[in-house]
């Protein structure tokens, strides 16, 4: 019998599919799943955390947020923190949250930053922070809803739009954790 | 190893879900402070506050507060805060003796002078359309009696708006303003608020609050109510 030249093709082209995904990790999905089955986890055992000392609310979502920025890489979702792109708009991102103290509102104004940047430089714009940035605003909107729901934070002081730079300490723990997990990342 | 990854995602957001509907049902509301107080010293007042609260006493409140031509004069000030609408203010106010009447002729008949209860009053009316200037949609609902440590003073319900920068956003705020006679020349004005559905509960710790406070020596004005 001789051999089909198609089922041989086929055959090699989901070798190399496979050689691909391990090169560069999984396919999206993968990505997603590995990404939010160890995110997920935390951030459930720092909400049943937050339902238990909400007071330590600040404390205990900046632990998960590092956690989870350190395993962003980790989980190969998010890129390694190694372009000078990504620092440039994680420093944007900190101060957006900084001068405005509603991660949101933040996330809002970098993505019109974001926007206009990649039209102006017509595409050619680094986008690692991208992952990051949907993560934290995600990640953060939860935690911050768990404390609404415990009365610990208060809606209008979340709705607030003003500087205060100890709101931003959660997202510098998670850039801080985004930066160990690149370094522990074996590529 | 993907099917465990998928099986934590799967169970922590069934995991999320679930905490967060047995946060937001009001039976699980943990109580507003747990409890443990905390001494503050700030200018005149000393007094316990909740480990939740943080007390400031800037200049600002103190520089807002008085007007240039205003009988009341503002002595010393703190705000027991935790949030932008939690909180309670203490002012501590005299009456100016020293203002000079405007006018060509002076006055012929020197005017009585208004009673202790009366002056009071005035004080409270004048701190009443001070917070009516200051905030948008006050309305202030009803003046009862009240007593704290023993003096009885007077106390009046308000409500106002407070405003963001996206009208969307604006908050309602519920309060009350309790102005007491803490000797012969000084006033003290109790200004608390707190989101209309917690009042109720912070109510109690603004009493508690209010029991607590001490008013350090100090120069007072010769005025009298």
């Amino acid at each position: 019998m001789y051999p089909n030249p198609l089922h041989e093709a086929v055959e090699e082209a989901k070798k190399v599919k496979v050689l691909y995904e391990v090169n560069t990790g999984y396919t999206l999905t993968a990505k997603l799943e590995r990404f939010f089955g160890v995110a997920m986890t935390i951030a459930v055992l720092n909400l049943v955390f937050l339902a238990w000392r909400p007071e330590w609310g600040l404390w205990s979502s900046t632990v998960a947020l590092f956690l989870i920025g350190a395993w962003l890489p980790v989980s190969y979702l998010g890129e390694r923190l190694e372009d000078l792109g990504a620092y440039r708009d994680l420093l944007i991102l900190g101060l957006l949250q900084a001068g405005l103290g509603n991660p949101i509102a933040a996330f809002v104004l970098y993505g019109i930053f974001f926007v206009l940047a990649w039209l102006i430089t017509r595409g050619e714009l680094s986008s690692a922070a991208m992952p990051f940035a949907v993560a934290y605003v995600g990640f953060r909107s939860l935690f911050d809803l768990a404390l609404l729901f415990t009365g610990t934070l208060d809606l209008a002081d979340w709705l607030r739009f003003q500087m205060d730079p100890m709101r931003a300490l959660p997202l510098l723990a998670m850039a801080v954790g985004w930066f160990v997990g690149s370094l522990l990342r074996n590529d | 190893m993907l099917l465990v990854y998928r099986f934590l995602w799967l169970a922590s957001s069934l995991g999320t879900a679930a905490v967060l509907i047995m946060l937001s049902s009001s039976r699980q509301a943990p109580p507003v402070i747990t409890g443990q107080w905390t001494n503050v010293q700030q200018g005149r007042f000393t007094l316990q506050i909740p480990q939740e609260f943080r007390a400031h006493r800037d200049a600002l409140t103190q520089m807002g507060m008085n007007k240039p031509n205003s009988p009341i004069q503002l002595q010393d000030a703190v705000r027991i805060e935790r949030g932008v609408r939690i909180g309670i203010q203490l002012a501590l106010v005299t009456r100016r003796t020293d203002l000079q009447t405007s006018g060509d002729e002076p006055s012929t008949a020197s005017p009585q002078e208004p009673n202790p209860i009366q002056l009071l009053r005035q004080v409270h009316a004048a701190q009443l359309e001070n917070l009516r200037n200051a905030y948008a949609d006050f309305k202030a609902n009803q003046n009862t009696r009240v007593q704290i440590q023993g003096v009885m003073g007077w106390r009046t319900d308000f409500e106002y708006t407070l405003p963001h920068w996206i009208p969307f956003f604006n908050m309602p705020v519920r309060g009350y303003l309790i102005t007491l006679p803490v000797s012969q020349s000084e006033a003290l004005h109790a200004i608390a608020y707190s989101p209309p559905h917690q009042l109720t509960e912070y109510q109690k710790v603004f009493e508690r609050l209010l029991n607590t406070v001490r008013l350090n020596a100090g120069a007072t004005n010769s005025g009298g109510w």
